[in-house]
């Protein structure tokens, strides 16, 4: 029998050290065996024994969790044996690769499994992915299933802290990327320590991001860097999602040649495997970065990434609208928003012109669409319909 | 056939006439307006017409930078985008 040390165990099954020892120590892993302080785990223990809440086969986000190897991802869910876990993975690719209408089938299925992980894990999907279509209401009643979870948590509960954070991480997801007020969401920092390594760097984007809303953009690019950069292991998803918000910070901080490099680094990662979702999500704040460097080159991929963040912006501000009582608009198209939001960041119609390989006058002629759009006639209006 | 109407837009006894072409894909109206820069256009009081996006003004709100969120901004109808600066820095004296 090969072995491991817990540390490696934690990494290889998308978990904490403290989990590994703590199932070690429970009995749960067959064959584990205690040397001096450490554990040594067999290497192809996903032989859990019994029925433990937390087990390696109930991670809630295997794609923030589980490090990425080579090979075919399809492949790979399919070749999950346990069927919960791996409808949950798959309904999470089936998310990223756009494909939402199977997001929404398989998870609505999870939305009120016994297992809370797994539930919290489908109502997070399921909110997003409804997002797309004319199902607003499924967002929130998705989004409501997470919150009952965060009132629910008993935060003194050690032996319940990874589970914890994997909710708060789903609440806080809600809350920073879709602007859904929720007044008692603990502080992802402080449970930060609780979880696995990929599921830190998706934390992090989530503070990064918050800097971001904050235009701390110097700060939230420190964040989103160093995040990417301490990782140890390959989370493919966790890195194009911090290297977006690097690419929007660089923009807002006026460095293109910056964006452009980010936003390279996460399309490498994005179009082989179709991962267009979290580029979707971003696609208003991303300002122009998609036109200018992939529109002619992927005229398809293009597309594809255009009419789901339609979708998904007009969601978005429903949602938004909806709680915050906004006026963030849903009819302008993607070019137009773009424009829009670079207009009330104070860029001057010909810096928008060069940014998009536009003419000066095509650029004034949008601002005009826009303004007769939504009626009215000045940046100062125009921010409070584009969430800057 | 292209369905256009016109208005008027009249400030300080001067009128400029806007065509607006109806968008059979977004079902309105949009307005080709004069571009002022290109074509610069007083009142008879030497008053100079602007289009409420331009944005280069050196005499312009430090905030937002353009003609539409300034103060001396002055527009028939409110949302309108053309309209007339009243800061009279800028009035033309020749006029």
């Amino acid at each position: 029998m090969k072995f491991e040390t817990a540390a490696q165990a934690a990494a290889r099954l998308g978990v904490t050290v403290r989990a590994v020892q703590k199932w070690a120590k429970e009995g749960k892993i067959i064959g584990a065996q205690k040397v001096g302080r450490d554990w040594l785990i067999p290497i192809d223990s996903v032989a859990i024994n019994g029925t433990a809440v937390n087990t390696p086969t109930q991670i809630p986000y295997p794609f923030f969790q589980v490090p990425y190897t080579d090979g075919d991802m399809v492949q790979k869910v399919n070749d999950i044996v346990d069927e919960d876990r791996r409808n949950i993975v798959m309904a999470q690719l089936y998310y990223f690769t756009g494909n939402l209408e199977k997001t929404i089938e398989i998870t609505e299925r999870y939305l009120d499994f016994p297992n809370e992980q797994y539930r919290i894990s489908a109502a997070l999907f399921n909110a997003f992915a409804n997002l797309c279509g004319d199902h607003i209401h499924k967002t929130r009643f998705a989004a409501n299933i997470i919150y009952d979870e965060v009132a629910k948590l008993d935060l003194n509960d050690k032996d319940a802290a990874e589970e914890n954070a994997n909710i708060i991480f789903a609440a806080v997801v809600l809350k920073t990327q879709l602007h859904i007020p929720f007044d008692n969401i603990p502080l992802i920092e402080d449970h930060m320590k609780y979880m696995s390594e990929g599921l830190k760097m998706m934390s992090c984007y989530l503070s990064a991001y918050k800097a971001y809303l904050a235009k701390d953009y110097a700060r939230s690019l420190g964040i989103a860097q160093t995040a990417v950069n301490c990782s140890e292991r390959m989370y493919p998803i966790c890195e194009m999602y911090c290297n977006i918000i690097c690419a929007v910070d660089y923009i807002n901080l006026l460095q293109i040649d910056k964006a452009t490099e980010y936003i390279k680094k996460v399309w490498d990662i994005a179009h082989p495997h179709n991962l267009f979702m979290p580029i979707v999500e971003h696609y208003s704040l991303l300002q122009g970065l998609i036109e200018n460097n992939f529109k002619k080159t992927y005229p398809e991929d293009y597309e594809k990434i255009i009419a789901l963040a339609r979708n998904y912006n007009t969601g978005w501000y429903e949602v938004y609208n909806y709680r915050n009582k906004g006026k963030i608009t849903f009819e302008l198209t993607p070019t137009e928003f773009t424009i829009a939001m670079l207009y009330t960041r104070n860029w001057r119609a010909k810096e928008i012109a060069a940014h998009m390989h536009m003419s000066d006058r095509t650029v004034t002629n949008y601002i005009q669409i826009i303004y007769e759009k939504l009626n009215i006639n000045c940046r100062k209006d125009l921010e409070e319909y584009v969430l800057s | 056939m292209t369905k256009t109407k016109n208005r008027l837009y009249s400030l300080y006894g001067d009128t400029v006439e806007v065509e607006f072409v109806y968008d059979e894909t977004l079902s309105r109206y949009f307005g080709e307006y004069p571009d002022f820069d290109e074509h610069p256009r007083t009142t008879p009081c030497g008053r100079p017409w602007v289009n409420a996006t331009k944005d280069d003004c050196p005499l312009a709100d430090k905030e937002y930078g353009d003609c539409g969120s300034c103060e001396f901004y002055k527009c028939e109808r409110s949302g309108d985008l053309i309209g007339v600066c009243d800061n009279e820095l800028l009035r033309k004296e020749e006029n």
